[in-house]
C-alpha cells in the first residue's frame, strides 16, 4: 500500500468527481512543469507518482480497490454528530455604511446614463459580501463590471423587445412569452453560475453544475404540473428549485446536499392554507346562520388577503429556508438555520413603516437589517476546523442570466 | 509588519502570516515560506473601518487583513489611497451631497429634461403611427362616451369653412374636424394626435356665436401644432415607468395617482402653449380674442355646474378629460396678448 493516498498526492478529496482529478492532475502538472526551471526542482518520482495518482482514481475499479486499502472515508455518523460545533455567521455591516455607498453610487448611476450601475453592482455586492464572516473570514465577490454592463445591455434589450411585444397585442406577446419560455431555463442557469463563480470564501470560488436540462425540469415543467393542479403540487416545485440550486453548488470541490424531503415541504405549506381554509368556512358558516353583520363577509375578504400577503409570504419564507438549511450537507459539514417567523415579521413590518416615513431613503438600513438577522441565524456546523475544502476547476461565467433575473424580479436568492 | 492570514487558493486551509511593504513590493511571509510580488501585481481592497481587507494575486492567493487602519496607513506610506468613489463613500458630506445631487437630478429631468426629449422625439413619430393611435382612442370612445353627432352637415361644412379661412392654405396644421355627441362629457373639444380634432355637440349648444367654436378649434389645433398627443404620451409613458419601480412595491394605486399628478403640471403647460398659439391666430380675426375667453369663461360655468350636479364623481370621466384648471391664469395670459 502506498505511504500516501492517491487523493493527497493529487490534493484532493475522498469524494472528488472524475472532474476534479483531471483538474487537479493537470494542476499538479503544470505546477511540476513551472517548477522544473527553478531553484529546486522537485524530484523525479514526483512525476511517476502523480501519474500513478492520476491512474488509479481515473479508473473506476482500481479507485475502489484504492479506497477500500485506505482508512474508511468517514468516521461513523453518530461519533461524528456529537463533536460538530457551530461556527456562527455574522453580518458586520452598518445601514449607516451601506446609506453612504447607495447614494454615492446611485448618484453616479443618474449622471452616467446608467452606465456606471454595472460598477455600482459590485461595489453593493462586494458590500454585501465582505461584510458577511464565519469563523473570523469573510466572502468575497468578483463580478466584472464589464460582464455586467454586457449582461445588462441585453437584458434590456429583450425587456424592450418583450413590452414592445406587449403593446403590439396579446398574439405578439403570447408569441414572445412561448419563444422566452425555453431561454428561461438557460439564464436561469447561467445566473447561478455568475453569482456562484464570483463569490468565494478564504480564496476558493464556490461553483454551479446545474445543466439546461434540470432547470427545464425543475422550473418550467414542475412549475407547469404547479399551474395545472392548481397548486396542489406547489410545495413540489418550490422543492424542486431549492434542490435544483443546493445540490448543483459546489465550494471549491466540495459538493452541497440538500435532503429535505417533499413531505417536509407540505407539512409548512398545509399550516397556512388548513387556516385560511377554516377561516373562510368559519365565515360562511356565520353568514351562512345569519348571525353575522353583512358588512363582515367583506371586510373579513380584505383583512384575509392582507393577511396572506403580509403573513404568509414571510412564515413561507422562514420556514422553507430553516428546512433547507437544515438538511443540507457539504461533506461532512452540515447548516443550522434558526430564522424565528415573530422577529422576521416584526423586522420587515418596521422596514415597512420606516421607509413609508422616509420616502424610500430608510431602504439601505432595511437591507442590512435584514442580513444582520439573516446571518444572525445562521451557523455552519463541524466536527473539524475549515481547513480542509480545496479547489475545484475554474470555469467562466458571463452574467446575463444574472443580469436579466435581477430586472425581471426573479427572486433566486438562495 | 501587520499580522494577516494567507490563504493559498488551492485549500482553505488558514496560514498565520505576517505581512508588510518594501520598495513597491508585497511581502508574505508564513509557514509556507516567503512570497514578494510587486504591488502593481496584486489586487488591493481596502475595506472600511471594521470589514476585512484583503489583497489577491494573480493565482487565487490571498491575504486576510483584520486590522484595516494600519494596512491604509501602510498603504498611504507607499502613496496608496483609496480610490474617489471608496473615499466619497466613507464620509457622509459627500453622501449628502450625492443625495441632493441625484434629487437635483431626477427634479431636472422631471421639469427639463423628458419634456425637452418628448418635444424632440414627438414630430419624428411618423404619421402612420400617431393615426393608428387616433383611430384606436377614437374608437374607445365612440364605443362608450361618444355617440353619433345631431349636428347638420351643412352646419359641420360652415365650421370646417369657417376654421380653414382662420390662416392661409397650408399653414394650418394638417386636421380634420369631426363631430360627436358626448352626453356625459359636456360641452368639450379634443384634438387627438393623428390630427383628429372632436367638437361636441353640447359645444356649440353652449356657444352663443361660431367665431366661439372656431376659437375653441383653434386651441386644439394649437395642441396639434406643438405635437401635445405624442409629447404627452411619451412623458406619461416614462413617468409612470419610474413611478412604477419607485412606488410598485407599495401600492399599485399609489404609484397611478402619484403619476397622475406629476404628469397634470405637463398638461398646465400644454394648454397655456395652445392657448398661445390660438391666440395668434385669433387676433388676425375681425372678432380678436374675446370669443376664445368668452367660451373659457362659459366652459368652466358650466363644468362647475355639471360638478355640483353629480358630486362623487370626482374621479369620473368628467374631471379626468377636461383637465383645463386655472380658468383664470388663461384669461389673464389672453388678455396680456392683446396688448
Amino acid at each position: 500500500m502506498n505511504a500516501t493516498s492517491c487523493y493527497e498526492t493529487l490534493g484532493v478529496v475522498r469524494d472528488a468527481t472524475p472532474e476534479a482529478i483531471t483538474a487537479a492532475y493537470q494542476r499538479c502538472l503544470g505546477e511540476l512543469r513551472a517548477s522544473l526551471n527553478g531553484p529546486n526542482p522537485p524530484p523525479p518520482e514526483r512525476l511517476d507518482a502523480l501519474r500513478a495518482a492520476y491512474q488509479t482514481l481515473g479508473n473506476p475499479a482500481a479507485r475502489q480497490a484504492h479506497d477500500a486499502a485506505l482508512s474508511p472515508p468517514t468516521p461513523a455518523v453518530s461519533a461524528d454528530e456529537g463533536e460538530r460545533r457551530p461556527y456562527p455567521f455574522a453580518f458586520t455591516g452598518e445601514g449607516g455604511e451601506y446609506f453612504r455607498i447607495w447614494i454615492v453610487n446611485l448618484f453616479l448611476s443618474l449622471i452616467t446614463f446608467g452606465i456606471y450601475s454595472a460598477w455600482a453592482k459590485v461595489r453593493r455586492e462586494t458590500f454585501f459580501h465582505r461584510n458577511l464572516t464565519l469563523d473570523n473570514s469573510a466572502f468575497s465577490y468578483h463580478g466584472n463590471p464589464i460582464a455586467i454592463l454586457k449582461g445588462r445591455a441585453i437584458a434590456v434589450v429583450l425587456l424592450i423587445a418583450l413590452s414592445a411585444a406587449q403593446n403590439a397585442g396579446p398574439f405578439a406577446y403570447g408569441i414572445a412569452v412561448l419563444a422566452l419560455l425555453p431561454v428561461v431555463p438557460w439564464l436561469i442557469v447561467r445566473a447561478f453560475r455568475f453569482r456562484a463563480h464570483n463569490t468565494s470564501y478564504r480564496g476558493l470560488r464556490f461553483s454551479f453544475h446545474g445543466t439546461y436540462r434540470q432547470a427545464l425540469t425543475a422550473f418550467v415543467g414542475y412549475g407547469l404540473l404547479a399551474a395545472i393542479s392548481f397548486g396542489l403540487l406547489f410545495p413540489l416545485f418550490y422543492r424542486q428549485q431549492r434542490t435544483f440550486v443546493l445540490d448543483n453548488l459546489r465550494y471549491g470541490s466540495a459538493q452541497f446536499h440538500c435532503t429535505a424531503s417533499n413531505g417536509q415541504f407540505y407539512g409548512i405549506f398545509l399550516k397556512p392554507i388548513g387556516l385560511a381554509l377554516a377561516g373562510m368556512f368559519a365565515i360562511g358558516f356565520l353568514t351562512a346562520a345569519g348571525g353575522a353583520p353583512k358588512l363582515l363577509l367583506p371586510l373579513a375578504f380584505g383583512v384575509g388577503t392582507m393577511a396572506l400577503m403580509l403573513f404568509l409570504l414571510p412564515y413561507i419564507r422562514v420556514r422553507t429556508t430553516n428546512l433547507v438549511w437544515n438538511h443540507v450537507s457539504l461533506e461532512r459539514m452540515g447548516f443550522s438555520s434558526k430564522l424565528a417567523v415573530l422577529p422576521y415579521f416584526g423586522l420587515l413590518a418596521g422596514n415597512m413603516v420606516l421607509l413609508l416615513l422616509t420616502l424610500g431613503l430608510y431602504w439601505p438600513w432595511a437591507r442590512v437589517r435584514l442580513a444582520r438577522y439573516r446571518a444572525s441565524c445562521m451557523s455552519l456546523l463541524s466536527a473539524e476546523a475549515l481547513d480542509s475544502f480545496v479547489a475545484g476547476e475554474s470555469a467562466n461565467a458571463a452574467a446575463v442570466g444574472d443580469e436579466v433575473s435581477e430586472l425581471m424580479d426573479i427572486d433566486i436568492a438562495l | 509588519m501587520i499580522a494577516a492570514d494567507y490563504f493559498d487558493g488551492r485549500s482553505s486551509r488558514r496560514h498565520p502570516a505576517t505581512l508588510g511593504l518594501r520598495d513597491g513590493t508585497v511581502v508574505v511571509e508564513g509557514d509556507f515560506g516567503r512570497r514578494s510580488t510587486a504591488l502593481g501585481a496584486v489586487e488591493i481592497c481596502t475595506g472600511a473601518d471594521q470589514t476585512l481587507s484583503t489583497i489577491r494575486f494573480a493565482d487565487g492567493a490571498m491575504c486576510e487583513i483584520r486590522d484595516s487602519a494600519a494596512w491604509a496607513a501602510e498603504l498611504a506610506g507607499a502613496g496608496i489611497g483609496a480610490d474617489a468613489v471608496a473615499h466619497a463613500e466613507r464620509r457622509w458630506h459627500w453622501a449628502l451631497a450625492a443625495l441632493a445631487g441625484a434629487v437635483l437630478i431626477i427634479a431636472a429631468s422631471y421639469a427639463y429634461a423628458l419634456p425637452w426629449i418628448a418635444g424632440l422625439l414627438a414630430p419624428a413619430i411618423p404619421q402612420a403611427v400617431t393615426q393608428s393611435i387616433s383611430d384606436t382612442v377614437l374608437k374607445g370612445l365612440d364605443g362608450g362616451l361618444l355617440a353619433p353627432s345631431k349636428t347638420s352637415p351643412q352646419r359641420q361644412q360652415e365650421i370646417a369653412a369657417k376654421v380653414a379661412a382662420l390662416a392661409g392654405p397650408g399653414q394650418l396644421p394638417p386636421h380634420r374636424l369631426l363631430f360627436r355627441a358626448g352626453p356625459t362629457l359636456g360641452p368639450n373639444a379634443f384634438a387627438l394626435p393623428g390630427g383628429d380634432v372632436v367638437v361636441l355637440d353640447e359645444l356649440l349648444a353652449l356657444a352663443t356665436r361660431d367665431e366661439e367654436v372656431v376659437a375653441v378649434v383653434a386651441h386644439e389645433l394649437g395642441h396639434l401644432r406643438h405635437h401635445h398627443g405624442m409629447r404627452q404620451l411619451l412623458q406619461s409613458a416614462v413617468v409612470s415607468f419610474v413611478v412604477g419601480v419607485y412606488l410598485g412595491d407599495v401600492s399599485t394605486v399609489v404609484a397611478g395617482l402619484t403619476a397622475l399628478l406629476l404628469e397634470s403640471r405637463y398638461s398646465r403647460e400644454f394648454e397655456l402653449e395652445a392657448d398661445a398659439y390660438a391666440g395668434r391666430l385669433l387676433l388676425a380675426t375681425p372678432a380678436s380674442i374675446e370669443p376664445l375667453i368668452d367660451t373659457l369663461l362659459r366652459l368652466e360655468q358650466a363644468h362647475a355646474k355639471r360638478r355640483a350636479a353629480d358630486r362623487g364623481g370626482l374621479f369620473g370621466a368628467t374631471d379626468l378629460l377636461s383637465s383645463h384648471p386655472d380658468t383664470a391664469g388663461r384669461v389673464n395670459a389672453l388678455r396680456a396678448m392683446k396688448r
